[in-house]
């Protein structure tokens, strides 16, 4: 049979680029993920069941920052998030009652969330309720929205002076129907957040 | 219309899962690598100078419908393939269809590859033992009636035999030897791909021979070999037929599929520009039995050895094609019995090695069938590969009709892999629904092929509908017997064996996002009923 020796730059280049992409497309082939436990995999995927966050704020630094682990924690399942203020009204004022400063506060505070969830390019709600109670008024805002999560954030001073949660924190745990984090910073990291304290 | 089978469930024996990522990957190798030993001297016959362009515009089809099987056998991890898909989206009769068209494609494979198989072991054997042309003896009982070529088609029964013996044994068995012989493939094609283009490939040669052949284009010959380029590619949807016996299939056979898609493509492009660029396209038109051993006798270092090495290199990967295609006949049949399509007869698995034996020997049985009678034919192999093209392109048809129904009737079910290109269509739930648009390219494309096969292919038009004809008779017999509608469904329990599918299979992350997925729907629908006065 008649064999001519022929060399050409371009046929060695062909002769590498198909050695080097059969060679990488086999090696991907070969390197599957490994395997998740059944625990595992339920831990990992009870996460993305969580669709609706709900993050109460007072306006704080340290809310912003439960804002902001709201969004991490609703990043991959591009969640909803809602921000919820509640505005607390004594027993001796009508629930009605035009508050206009505390109205410009709470205003204030879940547009300064919301525009936290906004830089994550996440779904945000901004929610101002009126109670006589904050924790009357989250969980009644929680059962209606029928939120997945909800996110505490909790004054650190308030702690360092060992008045550990307060009792609209433990009202929530017990009686909340969804799961509920509590986002406690010591007062030494909130001071490295935002020099201002 | 759906009604409930009146039948008890029979206890059942499950398929256990052996075969590796590698025997995988293999069992798809084995059914569509070996089609370039036959059809690139066919395609560089009638394309000529323009026979990569017809390999690549093949090729772009023959991708879409692996992505679309990608896509649907990592969903839906269990045997049966193309029908079972079908199946799912489309309901019984449908699903009986391509499963049809499917059995028919599988049978044949099973005699062409096996015939192809013996073809290139004589060749090989006359090479290295007789050092002669092989001679071809035929047996004159009239002048109408002659047995040709009788060797081999000895050799080819005695193959088939051989590989009943091994599918019955266990996959693991069967898998094995479709692992050690598609690695040697793979490491020798390679070899001549790259020597090829190192030492003899001269690209003044192909692009003169494309302006020669641009200068004098022929639509119909150009046409003809584009129709051929697709054949080459037939048999990717072994990998699915082999699902339910995979491990983690979910997370495998996307790996596997695609890696099954780009290889073949890789080689097929390779191999048409690599030979163009050596000879002349008449100098294969002359070789059309051994384009491949011809082509490597002419790369110089190792052509001397390269010639009776490829005619062993043909018999083996003709050999695990038609492996492959015992397996598909049988894990189909399998599949098709137990979702009361075919009677229960072939639902059995062997109690020792837990394997459809019975539908092993029953479709082994019709191969050996098409083997004699096409011995009566002065070309056997032109006589098995005329009906080949029909069934797949028939079935190919119907998945991806498939597939776009499942994406609006099944959008819970977790897709480790997507056909890319889609539109989003934000449904009045919530859910956004993914549109296939590479589907509907893919069911154009795959359509005009099936003309094509029909309008050419002299014995595949007759004997092709006949064959569908013949098994709708049967379904009509079988499903009118025990009492089961015609063209309505049984109903089905699809979340649950969807669960159950997951959980044999050890996907547990996609367990979890199927449950997952099921809960948000579910609540969806609670709260509209609440909404509804």
């Amino acid at each position: 049979m008649h064999q001519t020796l022929a060399f050409h730059p371009l046929g060695i280049f062909i002769a590498v680029v198909f050695f080097v992409s059969m060679s990488s497309i086999l090696w991907w082939m070969l390197h599957p993920p490994p395997q998740l436990e059944a625990a595992v995999a339920k831990a990992r995927r009870s996460i993305s069941a969580l669709r609706r966050i709900m993050v109460t704020t007072r306006g704080m630094r340290y809310d912003d920052r439960a804002v902001e682990l709201a969004c991490r924690l609703g990043q991959e399942q591009k969640s909803e998030i809602v921000v919820t203020y509640i505005i607390e009204v004594p027993l001796t004022l009508p629930l009605g009652l035009k508050l206009d400063q505390e109205e410009a506060k709470a205003q204030e505070a879940v547009t300064r969330a919301a525009n936290i969830v906004k830089l994550h390019a996440l779904p945000a709600k901004k929610n101002i309720e009126r109670d006589r109670e904050a924790a009357r008024g989250i969980l009644r805002a929680a059962k209606e929205m029928d939120v997945d999560l909800l996110i505490l954030s909790i004054d650190p001073h308030k702690t360092a002076l060992k008045k550990f949660t307060g009792k609209t924190t433990e009202r929530i745990l017990s009686d909340a129907l969804c799961e509920v984090i509590v986002d406690h910073i010591p007062v030494s990291e909130l001071v490295q957040i935002t020099p201002q304290g | 219309m759906t009604v409930q089978s009146p039948q008890p469930p029979r206890e059942s024996v499950e398929l256990r899962r052996d075969v590796t990522i590698w025997g995988s990957f293999m069992w798809g190798y084995a059914d569509v690598g070996a089609d370039i030993y036959t059809a690139l001297g066919l395609v560089i016959a009638a394309s000529q100078g323009m026979a990569s362009v017809a390999f690549a515009i093949a090729g772009l089809v023959y991708i879409c419908i692996g992505l679309a099987y990608t896509e649907l056998a990592a969903a839906y991890p269990v045997a049966g393939g193309g029908h079972y898909f079908a199946l799912r989206g489309l309901g019984d009769f449908w699903g009986f269809v391509a499963g049809s068209a499917l059995l028919l494609d599988y049978t044949i494979d099973i005699s062409l590859f096996a015939v192809a198989s013996a073809g290139y072991f004589l060749s090989f054997w006359s090479k290295i033992v007789t050092h002669a042309d092989r001679v071809k003896h035929n047996i004159h009982f009239s002048a109408n009636f002659i047995v040709y070529d009788w060797v081999m088609v000895v050799v080819a029964l005695g193959l088939i035999l051989f590989l009943v013996w091994l599918n019955i044994r266990g996959m693991k068995e069967s898998s094995l030897f479709n692992e050690i012989l598609g690695a040697i493939d793979i490491v020798t094609e390679s070899m001549l791909v790259m020597c090829g283009f190192l030492f003899a490939w001269k690209p003044e040669l192909i692009t003169s021979q494309f302006l020669e052949t641009w200068r004098h284009f022929d639509l119909h010959q150009f046409a003809y070999g584009t129709s051929l380029g697709i054949i080459c590619f037939v048999g990717l949807e072994s990998i699915s037929q082999a699902a339910q016996e995979t491990r983690r299939p979910a997370t495998i056979i996307p790996r596997t599929s695609i890696t099954l898609i780009f290889t073949v493509f890789i080689f097929a492009v390779a191999f048409s520009n690599l030979s163009l660029g050596v000879s002349s396209w008449q100098s294969f038109r002359d070789h059309l039995e051994d384009p491949v051993a011809f082509l490597a006798t002419l790369i110089p270092f190792i052509g001397i050895i390269a010639g009776p090495f490829a005619a062993f290199l043909g018999m083996t990967i003709l050999a695990i094609s038609a492996n492959s295609g015992i397996m598909s006949a049988s894990r189909l049949t399998f599949s098709m019995s137990q979702l009361k399509l075919l009677s229960p007869w072939f639902d059995s698995v062997h109690r020792r090695y837990r394997t459809p034996a019975r539908t092993i020997m029953f479709f082994s049985g019709l191969g050996i069938l098409f083997v004699v009678a096409s011995a009566f034919t002065p070309q056997i192999i032109d006589t098995l590969g005329n009906m080949y093209a029909f069934g797949a392109t028939l079935g190919y048809i119907i998945v991806f009709i498939s597939l776009i129904k499942l994406r609006f009737s099944d959008p819970y079910t977790p897709r480790p892999y997507r056909v890319p290109i889609n539109l989003p269509w934000k449904r009045d739930e919530g859910r956004a629904i993914q549109i296939p648009i590479l589907g509907f390219i893919g069911v154009s494309g795959v359509s005009m092929i099936f003309f094509f096969v029909v309008y050419t292919h002299a014995i595949g038009r007759i004997a092709g509908p006949a064959w569908v004809i013949l098994c709708l008779s049967y379904y009509l017999y079988y499903r009118g017997r025990i009492g089961l509608p015609i063209l309505g469904s049984v109903k089905h329990n699809w979340e649950q064996e969807q669960i159950q599918v997951l959980t044999s299979a050890e996907e547990f992350d996609l367990l979890e996002q199927y449950k997952l997925a099921l809960q948000e729907r579910d609540k969806m629908l609670r709260k509209r009923a609440e909404a509804t006065p």
